[in-house]
């Protein structure tokens, strides 16, 4: 008899230890294939996978792994409330090291004010003026490794040498209809409206000549949305096409700088 | 007639497009817009001459917009988000925007056709 119940406790232990090291896998594989997804930028996908793999994981150390990446892949989406509430769950539950780069995300993501350490400072400050020019050009590098200050010495480089649109020209030159848009290269854009403002222009003089002055007024006041919205549409596409250009650049900035917050 | 195509072409020599799109997933588009459209409604009422443009002239004449979302659904998402004064010209500058969406570089969505993505996120005029 109790060598039976010595057999059943052995084989439910047995059983039980087997599923919960097959839960262990299936987590990890979850976990692989929301990466496999992630690196493919579908974050909504990824973040699915991301949860199952941290309700199936079995190892705390790699739970929080996995939350971490639902955090980042919640701060794609632009959920930075649920993100928020997942990383500070997490900054509780971690040592100090990894405290501080979930505190770095957070300010650089979530608009928060945490302390940073002076290395995490130096490269927040660096990621913050990335858009100024002058003020990384008289940056100090000298806490950031060598790769990472060569990066941001190629980055400065970069930037320099690319030839931006001026948003002031291209608002100024669009004083005239379309040749804001012109200059920015856009010619289908400048041919419409070139054509729509001169049509509600020429339609309003005409309703004035002929003395009918309320379909005139309404003829410049559709006019005066079109032509302010033509001046806004110049400076517009000069700082879209600006920050496009810029892109990749800074991607590759951000990739050298902050190389290890991809993992928690 | 040659006399144009000479221009033209020389304005393409002069001013060339060098700036690329990149592909974004479309699942995480809607997944953004639908939260948009469902935070939006909560807010304020919609606007109600772009519904019935929505209603009833779009199925009427027929959309072939590039952009997404729509220019109808950007503008009444701006209504509900931004002033009114706002909301037009962002709607107009979208409109100018649209035939040449490939050369300010916005980034693609592939499904069935190219669709330009634009999301309206904030109120700033530039």
């Amino acid at each position: 008899m109790l060598i039976c119940q010595r057999i059943v406790i052995c084989i439910s232990l047995f059983i039980s230890f087997s599923s919960f090291a097959n839960s262990c896998k299936d987590s990890e594989l979850v976990f692989s294939r929301g990466e496999e997804l992630f690196n493919r930028n579908q974050f909504l996908l990824s973040s699915i996978h991301f949860s199952n793999a941290a309700a199936l994981a079995c190892i705390k150390s790699n739970q929080n792994k996995y939350l971490y990446k639902y955090s980042l892949a919640m701060i794609e989406l632009n959920e930075v409330t649920e993100a928020e509430v997942e990383l500070s769950k997490l900054s509780q539950l971690v040592n100090p090291k990894k405290k501080s780069k979930i505190n770095l995300i957070k300010n650089l993501y979530l608009s928060s004010n945490s302390k940073l350490s002076h290395y995490d400072q130096k490269r927040f400050d660096i990621w913050s003026n990335k858009n100024n020019r002058k003020e990384l050009e008289e940056m100090k590098l000298s806490k950031l490794s060598i790769s990472q200050s060569s990066s941001v010495n190629n980055y400065i480089s970069s930037v320099k040498k690319l030839k931006l649109k001026s948003p002031t020209l291209a608002g100024s030159l669009s004083l005239i209809p379309g040749l804001g848009q012109s200059y920015l290269g856009a010619y289908q854009s400048a041919a419409i409206s070139f054509v729509i403002n001169s049509l509600f222009y020429m339609s309003a003089k005409d309703f004035e000549k002929k003395g009918q002055y309320n379909a005139a007024n309404a003829a410049y006041l559709v006019f005066s949305v079109t032509y302010v919205g033509n001046i806004l549409n110049s400076v517009n596409m000069a700082n879209r096409i600006n920050k496009n250009k810029k892109t990749p650049l800074q991607r590759e900035l951000k990739d050298n700088l902050f190389q290890d917050l991809k993992e928690l | 007639m040659n006399l144009n195509v000479a221009l033209l072409s020389s304005l393409i020599f002069i001013f060339p497009l060098t700036v690329s799109s990149s592909i974004v997933s479309g699942i995480d588009h809607k997944f953004k817009l639908s939260k948009l459209t469902h935070t939006s409604k909560k807010i304020k009422a919609k606007s109600s001459s772009v519904s019935f443009y929505q209603k009833v002239l779009r199925q009427t004449l027929g959309s072939n917009c590039d952009l997404y979302p729509h220019d109808s659904k950007y503008a009444q998402i701006n209504f509900t988000r931004c002033n009114k004064t706002k909301s037009i010209l962002k709607s107009m500058h979208r409109f100018y925007m649209e035939p040449d969406a490939s050369t300010v570089g916005l980034d693609i969505i592939l499904k069935n056709k190219v669709y330009y993505v634009d999301m309206p996120t904030n109120c700033n005029m530039y």
